[in-house]
């Protein structure tokens, strides 16, 4: 929860945030070229 | 919720108001300014994708090819998708919740607001991008024919496709760019600017429905970019991830395309069912019935929803362990949709109503949005899907599921937040006759086509065998009345923005019951600047 709108902390906090939640989308990604494939190869496609 | 106090500082000396011109709204960084631009985006886009759709209904109200080639239809088919789900519905969403969610938890802005300002201005370029790949076959002659496959972009047609193909996944992949960033966004501002005392219990529905959007579309658009990337090394780079002639799998395309594109279809739902949740408690007069199993419904839906892909996809072959699963699996998705629903219904139940038009609107959703549900049941029972696959009959029943589920929310939440974005009210007789309108005209444009559909007629056609004209007539004729219905919206639209009588800071009698957040504290429209001290929720 905010506490100071300027504050210099909240604008780390919402940094670290935003860098978690990118790391999550290129995971993402690189789980369609990696992790999916692998399964479908496997298993989903006879 | 508690009564909210606010230190309302919006007349203090900081506010200098909007910079002038168009700096204004090329440079903002104001989650008011760039969510009118989103809705405004979203208004364009909706008369484009409109346009794309008046043609198909007049191609398909004759059997016979009346107006242009096959080819050009199916781009048609396929950018009328396109334009509607990312340039549309999504844009719309987001441009709500750009306005409302800071306004709601009493943010001054959002979270990372220059970064807010990058995932607008990503739009437009995409949108010319989409434009250029309509345009590509006339404007480089001999680069080959428009992009016909429909909007899963299916390989190995999309591999064989011209230039506009390229176009397309260009446009998808800014597309996409902007949908995460505005995603990381939203999450970022909701875990981390909610005002003192606004704890996620207390947030509403609204908020919710954004929060599990937004992760959703985290998780999924990135394995959409990933696949339209594949898609481009084997048209250019000379690799073979979906070219079978390679030693490549085009199912495997399928499988990574439903993965996004079902969670999407949650993504498009999901705000407008928190729309409701303001809206139906607002007109009931009563609190939201069950707010936390509808906070938990969505979480469900929203992890379901990610996990049953497959079911767009039974008639490819698949073990009868993975079919099984798919189909089970997307049956239970009824149950938390099932709940969300009998929840609203409850909130209605011996409540003092009234049916303005957000409200009528809500109620139409809940109507017809269940009879999407029935067809969806349908649809994932492996016996069954296996004669509707690829007919009329898919068409109309997710039409059923996107118009009302998603544009009619959209709609509920233009009318309902138009007081508190423009300071005027809107002409309610107008908007009742907008409502009624666009309602019946959708039932008589869509409701046919499961017949057809049941009777066999294939989607993305041209042309069409004879026995299926009548249907196709009162469709046609449905859909033209439903296209005419939108010069309605934008009159109201335009008519509330330019005057009309004074909007109060709560225009609706009800805006205080159930769980609303700090949007009414404030005048409509609110100041430039709103909460630049953070309120205090007790």
């Amino acid at each position: 929860m905010m506490k100071q709108p300027d504050d210099d902390k909240l604008r780390k906090a919402n940094l670290r945030v935003a860098i978690i939640l990118g790391a999550i989308a290129l995971l993402a990604m690189a789980y369609s070229f990696v992790f999916l494939p692998k399964v479908l190869s496997g298993g989903l496609v006879p | 919720m508690s009564v909210a106090t606010a230190h309302d500082d919006h007349h203090d000396s900081h506010d200098h108001g909007p910079p002038k011109g168009w700096q204004r709204w090329v440079y903002s960084t104001n989650h008011k300014d760039i969510g009118t631009m989103y809705l405004f985006f979203a208004l364009f886009m909706l008369f484009f994708g409109g346009a794309m759709a008046m043609y198909i209904r007049a191609e398909l109200f004759m059997p016979g090819v009346q107006l242009a080639n096959p080819d050009f239809y199916n781009n048609m088919v396929t950018d009328h998708a396109l334009v509607m789900v990312f340039g549309m519905v999504m844009p719309a969403a987001a441009g709500m919740a750009n306005w409302m969610i800071p306004l709601m938890i009493g943010a001054p802005d959002m979270a990372l607001p220059r970064l807010n300002n990058l995932s607008f201005w990503l739009l437009p370029a995409a949108a010319l991008m989409l434009i250029l790949s309509i345009l590509a076959p006339y404007l480089f002659p001999g680069s080959g024919g428009p992009v016909n496959t429909g909007w899963t972009l299916l390989p190995p047609l999309s591999i064989q496709n011209g230039i506009g193909m390229d176009f397309t996944i260009f446009a998808i992949h800014m597309l996409g760019i902007s949908s995460i960033l505005a995603s990381i966004n939203i999450v970022t501002t909701i875990l981390n600017m909610r005002a003192p005392g606004m704890t996620m219990m207390k947030m509403p529905l609204f908020v919710w429905a954004w929060f599990f959007t937004a992760l959703l579309l985290i998780a999924v658009m990135p394995v959409l970019a990933g696949a339209v990337t594949m898609l481009l090394f084997d048209r250019h780079f000379g690799t073979s991830f979906f070219d079978a002639a390679g030693g490549g799998d085009p199912i495997l395309f399928q499988h990574l395309f439903w993965f996004f594109g079902h969670p999407e279809v949650y993504v498009l739902l999901l705000p407008s069912i928190g729309v409701l949740g303001l809206v139906i408690p607002t007109f009931a007069r009563k609190p939201l019935f069950g707010y936390k199993a509808l906070v938990y419904g969505m979480g469900v839906l929203a992890v379901l929803g990610m996990v049953v892909w497959a079911h767009h996809q039974y008639t490819i072959g698949m073990s009868l362990f993975a079919t099984n699963y798919f189909m089970i699996g997307t049956i239970l998705i009824s149950i938390p949709v099932g709940l969300m629903l009998m929840n609203f219904i409850f909130t209605m139940w011996r409540g003092s109503m009234t049916f303005e038009t957000p409200m009528l609107f809500g109620i139409a959703i809940i109507l017809m949005f269940s009879f999407a549900g029935v067809t969806g049941v349908m649809l994932a029972v492996v016996p069954a899907d296996m004669q509707y696959h690829d007919t009329m009959f898919v068409v109309a029943h997710f039409h059923y599921a996107l118009i009302p589920g998603a544009v009619f929310g959209l709609y509920a939440g233009v009318f309902y937040w138009l007081p508190k974005w423009t300071g005027h009210m809107y002409d309610e007789r107008l908007g009742k006759i907008f409502f009624w309108w666009t309602t019946i005209s959708f039932n008589i444009t869509f409701f046919p086509q499961h017949f057809s559909g049941l009777a066999g007629m294939p989607r993305r056609i041209v042309d069409y065998s004879i026995q299926y004209t009548e249907f196709n007539m009162i469709s046609s004729i449905g859909g033209f009345l439903f296209g005419l219905s939108h010069l309605l919206f934008l009159y109201i639209i335009i008519q509330t923005i330019r005057g009309g009588k004074k909007a109060p800071d709560k225009p609706w009698e009800g805006s205080q019951i159930g769980t609303p957040g700090l949007e009414w504290t404030l005048p409509s429209p609110p100041p430039f600047h709103s909460f630049t001290q953070a309120p205090v929720v007790k």
